[in-house]
């Protein structure tokens, strides 16, 4: 009787347990508004272009801005890593604010939207920031995981074999729920591969001729305020329209340089896309501390000040090779950086091919930005 | 059992000390992104900077004429500065350039400047399909070729010290003797390397701050 | 003094204190530090991260589960002991070279899988019995299975570690299989040689043969072995050819347990699973409550903490931390030490020169496997000694000195990098 007693116990606080932390898992699958902007001319969801997507917590929105004026197109993903805020905050910021003069734009503001339900395990992330505007008015943005939730896609598999001939196993058994490691992907892979030949055939069918990857990386990694660029359109004008753009940020004062995407980077969006469509692949990375293992405590100050100490400390002891500014890296900086890099390369392509041209307005300065503030780019809800 | 432990002991220490014997230092395959520079760190601490971010340009040496177009701008290691220098040339805005980063003797026609930007990169080099000794090869026939059209050669180091290490500094030792004009971002000098080849040849160099001011570094010399 | 110090202490302190003082289970003491952590954090009891931080191991757990019901079906089938007769029949002569053998047949699963643990519960639980026939008492030879796991783990071609390690410096997984193969190999002889040897001078064929159960074999020959089998041709197929289709390891020990109902000896399946379950729930429940710990070390800074104050000492420091700091923080994660660690340890050696980067990556990646002992995780540990049916204190005890000549091992190749460096190409 007494072991019974004991057992129903634990059962009842397990079942309570888990009845509260709940709550706050399932408050995750809350997915938060994007501002209105009269430019937009569609807004359609990928499945429309990855058919099997269709009901699934995998399925995106895709905003369209079109002007009418022929030219080129430019694709614009965030949120392919939804641990990589400023991807997420730059695209959202991009739809309430552009308008398309020449050409179109296409953004996806969450590519994975999967990942944005949940937060990685061991890495204590905090799920959710808010930015307040000046009118008082809160805009909250979700902070995920760089994989697609296991509740959508599970278990992993012990070896899967991507379109592009990325082999994933062992170690890397986890990443068959990184987006961007199973490009091109194909209609019937796994659920996240399906993202992939969704961005892949929207790419086609749209004609894209210019795609960003906006991503954010730990002050470890090697690759920061660096775009990659994928060689293979007509060769060198790839490397000239990014390094054009990289010219422009450095006589703006910001650090950039382009870079040779990987020649076996298989899988990734600025290698595998770019060698299977005509598009002119980039992707651009900003330091973020909390996603390094060296952060300290994760609170606001460290997602939105970009402010982490540890990571000073350790640059100045020689570990960090990226130059860890003292007061710390803001999440609106690394917004406008983003930003900006979109205005530099779509002004570098259109001078490089003035047929394809892509003439967007309303992306404030990089200095007019982080002076004005969110307030700038966030429209309140 | 003793005798076996004492016997590995033993060897271990013997292997130990002949490896410390013949220690010598290679190159960190991380490549060029990682310091891979080849000289120390102390002799980087006692560099003394002449550019900051106030004074971001200074010229060691006088130039005595202007270069002329049309320039043809090639790479040595196919680094991305390469590309970079020809986006400082289409800033200048009034010479004529053309960018080709595989440049050989063939391309030299007509030309009358050739600036070679110098930093290996073996992602570049994978980009393009070339071998490390392709690359090689070619600079030497393009230098060779250079110097009997009797074309003026510009330098170009503007990666930093993150394009320093022996494969870079190799491309730069073909270049530097054929120079007319040196342009070096600071801190890939931290070792004096260019600085003292300049000064002992007597070629006028311009030490640039950051990579947007070799713009300058050219308004001058065009 | 830091706040992230303070939380620090507080969680060593309530877990010391509920695990030795109140006598506590380990896992239940890792939740009351965690607990204690986040309170003294300012994060009140936060339900979301300690139930977040259990899911980290959700698939490890089912993977232990079912590979405990595997490894009691092929015991109770016969299978197990089987085997073990067999092999010291053939081998006994030369006891050196069985027992060289003996290691590298427990060493073969975690090269495959660069995990200790199915080291352990694998070839290891067949090995064991094996270890105790010849006469090696059981904690050395719960020692021995122990360290040759992690010596499994360690070498190529899978080492997690160095994976991890190489990843964070943007450094492809090549060339790792030279310098790897140079620790492991010597280490693992070393190991068995000191820890075995002497008992198997002793060792009497005709009184094994007494004890040796010869008549599960005659009577069901090969069929005994299906189910092992099975379970190799599984994991193997699932993982050569990508249109097998895909079972999961989960399901591939089960089915391999079902088989084993039917190839040997008749036993209760229920029962058995039942008891095999009993024994393994304690484990899972160290690793809910060690990733719990974890997450709340991430949550309130002393991760970050830990790492900093380490680096901010300097490359002799560093040297010293690599040795005794990252195998320590195995205690929570080997994993954990090669990303958290390794990679800035190896940024350091790297930036000080002289020194062939893919040497220290495969050297710091060995001294971060070696983690795998410290207790109280101690994975490698708890298994071995779960199969030799003992507590792991014993076991740990004898694994000292093996311990301390793989991190000199670690140590010598690390200093002496260059050196080594032709074995990276």
């Amino acid at each position: 009787m007494k072991s019974y007693i004991k057992n129903i116990i634990v059962l009842v606080v397990t079942v309570v347990v888990a009845f509260i932390a709940s709550m706050d898992f399932l408050s995750m699958h809350k997915i938060e508004k994007i501002g209105d902007n009269p430019n937009i001319t569609e807004i359609k969801m990928l499945s429309e272009y990855s058919p099997r997507l269709k009901g699934t917590s995998l399925d995106t929105e895709v905003y369209f801005f079109d002007s009418g004026v022929e030219g080129g197109t430019f694709l614009i993903l965030g949120g392919t890593h939804p641990n990589e805020s400023a991807g997420l905050v730059a695209a959202t910021a991009l739809i309430e604010n552009i308008e398309v003069e020449e050409g179109r734009v296409i953004i996806i503001p969450r590519t994975n939207n999967s990942g944005f339900t949940h937060t990685s395990p061991f890495d204590g992330m905090q799920d959710f920031f808010t930015l307040t505007l000046s009118d008082g008015s809160e805009r909250t943005f979700r902070v995920g995981n760089r994989l697609t939730n296991p509740v959508h896609q599970w278990p992993d598999r012990n070896y899967y074999e991507g379109t592009s001939g990325r082999t994933i196993y062992g170690t890397e058994n986890a990443e068959v729920r990184n987006v961007n490691r199973l490009y091109y992907g194909t209609e019937d892979g796994v659920l996240t591969e399906q993202v992939c030949y969704g961005i892949y055939n929207l790419i086609l069918e749209e004609n894209v001729s210019i795609t960003m990857d906006m991503h954010e990386g730990s002050p470890e990694f090697l690759y920061l305020d660096c775009t990659m660029v994928n060689m293979k359109r007509d060769n060198t004008t790839a490397m000239s329209i990014a390094s054009d753009m990289a010219l422009s940020m450095n006589f703006d004062d910001l650090d950039m340089r382009a870079e040779y995407s990987g020649v076996t980077s298989y899988g990734l969006s600025h290698r595998s896309l770019g060698d299977n469509t005509d598009s002119m692949m980039t992707l651009m990375e900003t330091y973020n501390p909390s996603m390094g293992p060296l952060h300290g405590k994760m609170d606001d100050d460290l997602l939105i000040n970009g402010n982490e100490p540890n990571y000073y400390e350790a640059h100045n002891d020689g570990y960090i090779y990226f130059d860890v500014p003292e007061d710390g890296y803001p999440l609106l900086e690394r917004v406008a950086r983003h930003m900006t890099c979109i205005r530099y390369l779509s002004e570098a392509y259109s001078w490089e091919y003035p047929d394809e041209a892509i003439t967007i307005s309303g992306i404030p300065e990089y200095q007019e930005i982080v002076d004005g503030g969110f307030d700038l780019i966030l429209k309140p809800l | 059992m003793k005798k076996l432990i004492v016997t590995m002991v033993l060897v271990s220490l013997l292997i130990a000390s002949l490896f410390s014997a013949t220690k010598n230092s290679t190159t960190p395959s991380t490549g060029t992104a990682q310091g891979s520079a080849t000289y120390s760190a102390e002799t980087a601490a006692n560099y003394k900077y002449q550019t900051n971010d106030k004074n971001r340009m200074v010229t060691i040496g006088s130039i005595s004429e202007k270069f002329q177009g049309p320039v043809l701008v090639t790479s040595f290691g196919q680094s991305t500065d390469g590309s970079m220098i020809e986006q400082v040339m289409k800033r200048l805005k009034t010479v004529s350039y053309t960018y080709n980063p595989t440049a050989t003797g063939a391309d030299l026609s007509g030309v009358k400047t050739v600036v070679i930007a110098v930093g290996n990169s073996t992602k570049g080099l994978g980009a393009a399909g070339i071998s490390q000794e392709q690359e090689t090869a070619r600079a030497k026939e393009f230098i060779a070729s250079a110097e009997k059209a009797g074309v003026k050669v510009i330098c170009c180091h503007i990666g930093g010290a993150t394009r320093r290490g022996a494969l870079s500094d190799a491309f730069a030792d073909m270049v530097l003797p054929l120079s007319s004009f040196i342009v070096v971002k600071e801190d890939g000098n931290e070792d004096g390397k260019f600085t003292s080849f300049a000064s002992s040849h007597n070629i006028p160099i311009t030490l640039v701050y950051g990579s947007k001011d070799t713009v300058g570094a050219f308004k001058a010399i065009f | 003094m830091d706040i992230e110090l303070i939380c620090l202490l507080s969680m060593l302190g309530v877990f010391l204190l509920s695990n030795l003082l109140f006598k506590l289970p380990v896992s239940i003491s890792m939740i009351l530090g965690a607990v204690a952590g986040a309170l003294v954090g300012g994060e009140g009891i936060p339900l979301r991260h300690l139930a977040e931080g259990t899911f980290a191991y959700l698939d490890t757990s089912l993977i232990i589960s079912t590979a405990m019901l595997f490894m009691a079906a092929i015991e109770e089938s016969g299978a197990l002991e089987a085997l073990s007769s067999s092999i010291v029949r053939k081998f006994y002569k030369i006891p050196a070279l069985m027992l060289i053998l003996l290691v590298i047949v427990v060493m073969f699963p975690g090269m495959i899988t660069g995990s200790s643990t199915a080291a352990v519960l694998s070839a290891g639980a067949l090995v064991a019995p094996v270890l105790l026939l010849i006469g090696i008492p059981k904690e050395k030879t719960g020692a021995i299975i122990c360290m040759a796991s992690i010596m499994g783990m360690a070498a190529p071609p899978i080492n997690i570690p160095a994976m991890l390690i190489g990843g964070g410096v943007d450094m492809p997984y090549i060339g790792f299989d030279g310098p790897l193969f140079l620790m492991t190999i010597p280490a693992a002889i070393f190991i068995v040689l000191f820890l075995g040897l002497k008992y198997c001078k002793n060792m009497k064929i005709e009184e094994l043969e007494k004890s040796l159960d010869t008549e599960t074999g005659k009577k069901y020959g090969l069929k005994l072995y299906i189910p092992i089998l099975v379970l190799v041709a599984l994991l193997v197929l699932s993982k050569v050819i990508p249109s097998f289709p895909q079972l999961g390891t989960c399901l591939i020990f089960l089915i391999s347990a079902i088989v084993a109902c039917f190839t040997g000896k008749r036993f209760n399946p229920w029962k058995k699973a039942l008891d095999a379950m009993e024994t393994t729930i304690p484990v899972i429940a160290k690793l809910m409550g060690v990733g719990m710990f974890i997450q709340v070390l991430t949550l309130v800074g002393a991760r970050g903490w830990i790492v900093v104050s380490s680096l901010s000492l300097g490359l002799a420091f560093v040297y010293f931390a690599s040795c005794t700091v990252m195998p320590a923080f195995g205690a929570v994660s080997s994993y954990g030490a090669a990303s958290v660690m390794g990679v800035p340890f190896l940024l350091v050696m790297i930036q000080n020169g002289g020194c062939s980067d893919i040497v220290v990556a495969s050297a710091l990646s060995f001294l971060c496997c070696l983690g795998d002992i410290m207790p109280p995780t101690a994975l490698a540990g708890n298994y071995a000694a779960q199969i030799v049916g003992l507590k792991y204190k014993p076991v740990l005890k004898n694994c000292i000195i093996p311990f301390v000549v793989c991190v000199l091992i670690g140590l010598m190749v690390m200093l002496n990098s260059s050196a080594l460096g032709f074995l990276a190409r």
